[in-house]
């Protein structure tokens, strides 16, 4: 063992050691997502996102049931009941409040990954300046659990329909086309906002407001036939009334999705799911400098 | 060809941005060439020396000389501003007290958590999980939230998350003054235990006997520059001459106050 240390280092013969200007981690582009490390990563945090979610309350894993049955129940009754709003071909209650689940399911999810994405890094701070963790899994975490949960809530609009409708469509196969698009564009937009989360602090404020906003914009308790002709483009710039939209297509109408809409949003979910993923990326190396 | 060094660095420099408010640095971050909105401090500047795999190393200096800093480039945690850094083999690291854990998971959970982490399989995880429980002595709080933990165990499970998953290179911050006596004495013996199967060490320290009792080397920092490096013998008492001094001058500064 020498007892100095050596003064120049070698780092590596081919490297130009002269050069101060520090060696630049190699860009991890977006499949790396799928390498074996970061679904190890998503797997664990999501299966214990999901469990920590209820742990200790009483009714445990019949929350992510109950939730959006209660939602149902007071929807229906305001928007049904009360204001008599008509859905569907037959106009009963039943039939609205399928209509409103198919729409407040596939909302919900989105609606809470957007809600905790402006928060869900801040949450972390010892992953972001103790270890070194690749980031851009949080939000995908943060997606997958909401999705989840979603996954739980469609399979009582599955049996619900069944219920009333006697059984389900054939046009049923192209749910995961429609849930595809839907997790591209929800995991884009948590990329983009939990990273703006962290340098703007306002974010998380202005999501609870924006989230309202956004609800009502789309035919979620009202359908998008009810939308006067000259508000109908808003069902073609906000993705979230296509996915809807076609969510009812296909579970409740027995349609195939709308090719066209369906191609216009999902082109906009695929720009922000690359966005996205680019903008956290660019943004992230500084987070652990800002928190 | 395996390289005879561990850690390497060249020049390594670090500057932080001093920004009034986050906007500002998002600001300068997607608008390139526009004004500036920092002011800059530099906590490192050029610091350069090689560590042998299998030595051991002690970052000596005062409060703010930039020892964190360097432990912290050296684990990969930050990124330096300037200069070069190459570490090779499996790193882990005790940084400040805290450590990468969730503080909602339970004490198991941070423990697959931290292996997921490091890229250990997940096989060899769930095999050295009891006897990572076994070293932390946390008993029924293996599986209870770290939030419960009292501060020594959250550093016991720390450390022994670290220790035990056989690294190559060991980073260690000033956690070792926590835990008590008896605990101090294990996590030392299974240090020493590590160096003598070839671990690299690198740690920070106050106490000139744990550099002479753990260290070949010893590096000196001051104003986050590197001021001398050499054997520990050479080092330690540069370094006690420079505290004395520094408690001179702090101990005048005090006078002419009052």
């Amino acid at each position: 063992m020498t007892a100095t240390l050596e003064q120049a280092p070698v780092i590596s013969p081919e490297e130009d050691l002269l050069s101060t200007e520090p060696v630049k981690a190699p860009a991890e582009p977006i499949t790396s997502l799928l390498n074996h490390h970061k679904r190890s990563l998503v797997k664990m945090m999501v299966s214990r996102d999901f469990k920590g979610r209820y742990r200790g309350s009483l009714l445990g894993a019949l929350w992510p049931f109950i939730h959006p049955v209660g939602h149902l129940l007071l929807y229906t009754f305001v928007f049904c009941v009360v204001l008599k709003v008509r859905f569907g071909a037959d106009g009963s209650t039943g039939n609205f409040a399928l209509y409103l689940m198919s729409g407040l399911l596939p909302w919900g999810a989105i609606s809470e990954s957007i809600a905790r994405s402006t928060t869900c890094v801040l949450e972390v701070p010892n992953l972001v300046k103790r270890v070194v963790f690749p980031l851009e899994v949080i939000p995908v975490v943060v997606t997958l659990s909401s999705a989840a949960t979603q996954i739980g809530g469609m399979l009582i609009l599955m049996a619900c329909a069944i219920f009333y409708q006697g059984g389900v469509h054939q046009s049923l196969l192209f749910l995961p086309v429609i849930a595809f698009s839907q997790l591209l564009f929800t995991t884009g937009l948590c990329w983009l906002l939990s990273s703006l989360g962290v340098y703007v602090r306002d974010m998380r404020h202005l999501m609870s407001l924006g989230l309202s906003v956004w609800m009502y914009m789309t035919p979620i308790v009202y359908p998008a036939s009810a939308l006067p002709e000259k508000l109908k483009f808003l069902v073609w710039i906000n993705p979230v009334a296509g996915i809807v939209t076609d969510y009812r297509r296909v579970i409740l109408e027995g349609n195939p999705p709308d090719f066209a809409m369906y191609a216009f949003y999902t082109t906009i979910s695929i720009l922000f799911f690359f966005s996205g993923y680019y903008f956290f990326m660019k943004t992230k190396r500084s987070f652990a400098d800002v928190m | 060809m395996i390289s005879m060094y561990s850690i390497q660095l060249s020049n390594i420099s670090k500057k932080y941005n001093i920004y009034d408010r986050p906007t500002d640095r998002l600001k300068e971050l997607l608008l390139r060439n526009s004004r500036s909105y920092h002011r800059e401090f530099w906590a490192l500047r050029d610091v350069s020396f090689n560590v042998e795999r299998g030595d051991s190393v002690a970052l000596l200096g005062p409060n703010g000389s930039g020892k964190s800093t360097l432990l912290q480039i050296v684990a990969g945690v930050l990124q330096p501003s300037k200069g070069r850094i190459a570490t090779r083999g499996r790193i882990t690291s005790i940084l400040e007290l805290g450590s990468g854990f969730q503080p909602d998971y339970t004490g198991r959970e941070n423990v697959i958590l931290n292996g997921i982490i490091l890229g250990i399989p997940e096989k060899e995880i769930h095999r050295k999980l009891d006897e990572i429980a076994e070293f932390a002595e946390v008993g029924d709080f293996f599986d209870q939230p770290i939030r419960t933990y009292s501060s020594g165990m959250v550093v016991r499970l720390a450390f022994a998350s670290m220790i035990n998953v056989d690294p190559e290179i060991l980073v260690v911050d000033e956690a070792m003054a926590v835990g008590d006596r008896r605990f101090q004495l294990k996590c030392l013996d299974k240090i020493r235990e590590l160096r003598n199967r070839g671990t690299t060490l690198m740690f920070v320290t106050h106490e000139p006997n744990m550099v002479y009792k753990y260290c070949q080397n010893a590096v000196l920092l001051n104003g986050g520059q590197m001021i001398l490096k050499g054997s520990s013998e050479e080092v330690v008492p540069a370094y006690e001459e420079l505290m004395s001094e520094h408690g001179v001058v702090a101990k005048k500064v005090f006078v002419a106050a009052q």
